[in-house]
């Protein structure tokens, strides 16, 4: 696997000129980083399941890289919460998450990724709207075919375009054990699709300029 | 609930140890880290520094600089402080009600412990071990939530905290404030511990 740019363009302020100029940048992911990223994806989507066993060599195989970056990505997702370590026995996807932290879970989620959307709100781009609007499309798709795992992907690759967006990594490292813990209820839709239109409309209010409803059609969105 | 390990691993132990560092100013910023020189340092082999400098480095306290070893991060990110200070004020309240009625007298017994630590080392001035007594307290009352999970969300958003210990005029304060919140749950006066632990969250 090689180092392949991340699509989602950062937003940085320069403040040479006075006034806040935005400079859109591509950000480079290790092969740790791209490793965790698709163990983790693997996880929340079920294609791994709950309790069974990582061995190193075999991903370092599978990847067709050497052991270090895939025992550093362990490490990683141990620390988020997504596997467990076994003293000297190597590593095994963590059980289900803790029910009783889920009010919690919900609400830290919410004050961040708000705290993203109010940050950038201004700012967004077309590109980072059209770029949103591609990922809801894949969630669309998802939802028919009642895919669960590519639905997960396309709902957390949506919500974590809005908190890179919203500038440096600091608080990427926050939400993601966040998230990892979070038990995903798509359950409590009767259709599907409902989740991709929760998405849609997030979209629809930052297109109208419209924070507050921006707002509250995320919050609705995470729970 | 998950199982938490009354053992740290070398990992864990080394982490802590760099992250009282830095936290206090003992280690500077922009300081470049050695994997060989801090394993000579502690005595111990270099995977569990490298591991521990890894895991900082997810936390944010560090920096890596590629194909060039990790230093000291830089100051933490301003803008980020009123949502860190809210985090931070969520998870440890949560903490607090679900360990609230789990005191034992033998926790009591620690806190003062700790409590009396943190008096001492504001008292002789030692920012070091101030960091290392007031996370400490912090963190006990989120273990005793029963929740390992609780940590690790809890770490990452600690770490990109500013410490304003110079909002006390006084070193003594922090130590005031931190007797505060064990005098009112060795009381049992939820509101009050409640009250005190969020206003030393700022």
């Amino acid at each position: 696997m090689s180092t392949i740019a991340n699509s989602c363009n950062l937003l940085f302020r320069s403040l040479s000129w006075g006034a806040a100029v935005l400079i859109r940048k591509n950000v480079y992911r290790t092969i740790r980083e791209q490793i965790a990223d698709q163990i983790r994806a693997d996880v929340l989507a079920g294609r791994i399941q709950p309790g069974s066993n990582l061995r190193e060599v075999s991903l370092a195989e599978k990847y067709g890289v050497s052991r270090a970056p895939v025992r550093d990505a362990f490490l990683q997702l141990a620390q988020e919460g997504v596997l467990v370590a076994k003293p000297n026995c190597g590593v095994k996807v963590g059980s289900e998450a803790d029910q009783q932290l889920q009010p919690l879970i919900v609400e830290l989620r919410r004050q961040i990724e708000i705290f993203a959307l109010q940050s950038i709100f201004e700012e967004l781009q077309e590109v980072d709207l059209q770029h949103l609007e591609q990922t809801i499309e894949r969630l669309r798709d998802a939802c028919r075919q009642e895919s669960l795992g590519e639905i997960v992907e396309h709902d957390m690759a949506f919500h974590r375009h809005l908190v890179e967006c919203a500038g440096d990594s600091d608080l990427l490292a926050i939400w993601l054990p966040i998230v990892s813990r979070m038990m995903l209820h798509y359950s409590r839709h009767t259709d599907l699709l409902d989740s991709y239109r929760e998405h849609a409309e997030i979209i629809q209010a930052i297109r109208d300029g419209d924070l507050s409803t921006a707002i509250e059609a995320l919050k609705s969105n995470i729970q | 609930m998950s199982e938490v390990p009354v053992f740290r691993t070398m990992r864990e132990q080394i982490a802590d140890r760099i992250r009282t560092d830095v936290l206090s100013g003992r280690l500077e910023i922009g300081e470049n880290l050695r994997e060989e020189k801090l394993a000579k340092q502690y005595g111990v082999s270099r995977a569990p520094v490298r591991d521990a400098l890894l895991q900082l480095t997810q936390e944010g306290l560090l920096e890596a600089k590629p194909n060039c070893g990790v230093r000291v991060g830089m100051t933490p990110n301003e803008e980020l402080q009123p949502l860190i200070i809210q985090l931070r004020r969520k998870i440890e309240s949560f903490a607090l009600e679900l360990a609230f009625d789990q005191f034992t007298k033998a926790d009591f017994k620690e806190l003062d412990d700790l409590v009396k630590g943190l008096r001492d080392a504001c008292k002789s001035q030692d920012m070091a071990q101030v960091v290392h007594y007031d996370m400490a307290m912090h963190r006990y009352i989120l273990e005793k939530a029963g929740s390992l999970e609780l940590i690790s969300i809890w770490l990452p958003i600690v770490s990109r905290m500013m410490l304003h210990y110079s909002r006390h005029n006084d070193m003594m304060e922090s130590h005031r404030e931190h007797a505060e919140i064990v005098n009112a749950i060795k009381a049992g006066d939820r509101a009050a511990a409640f009250e005190s632990l969020l206003a030393n969250i700022q």
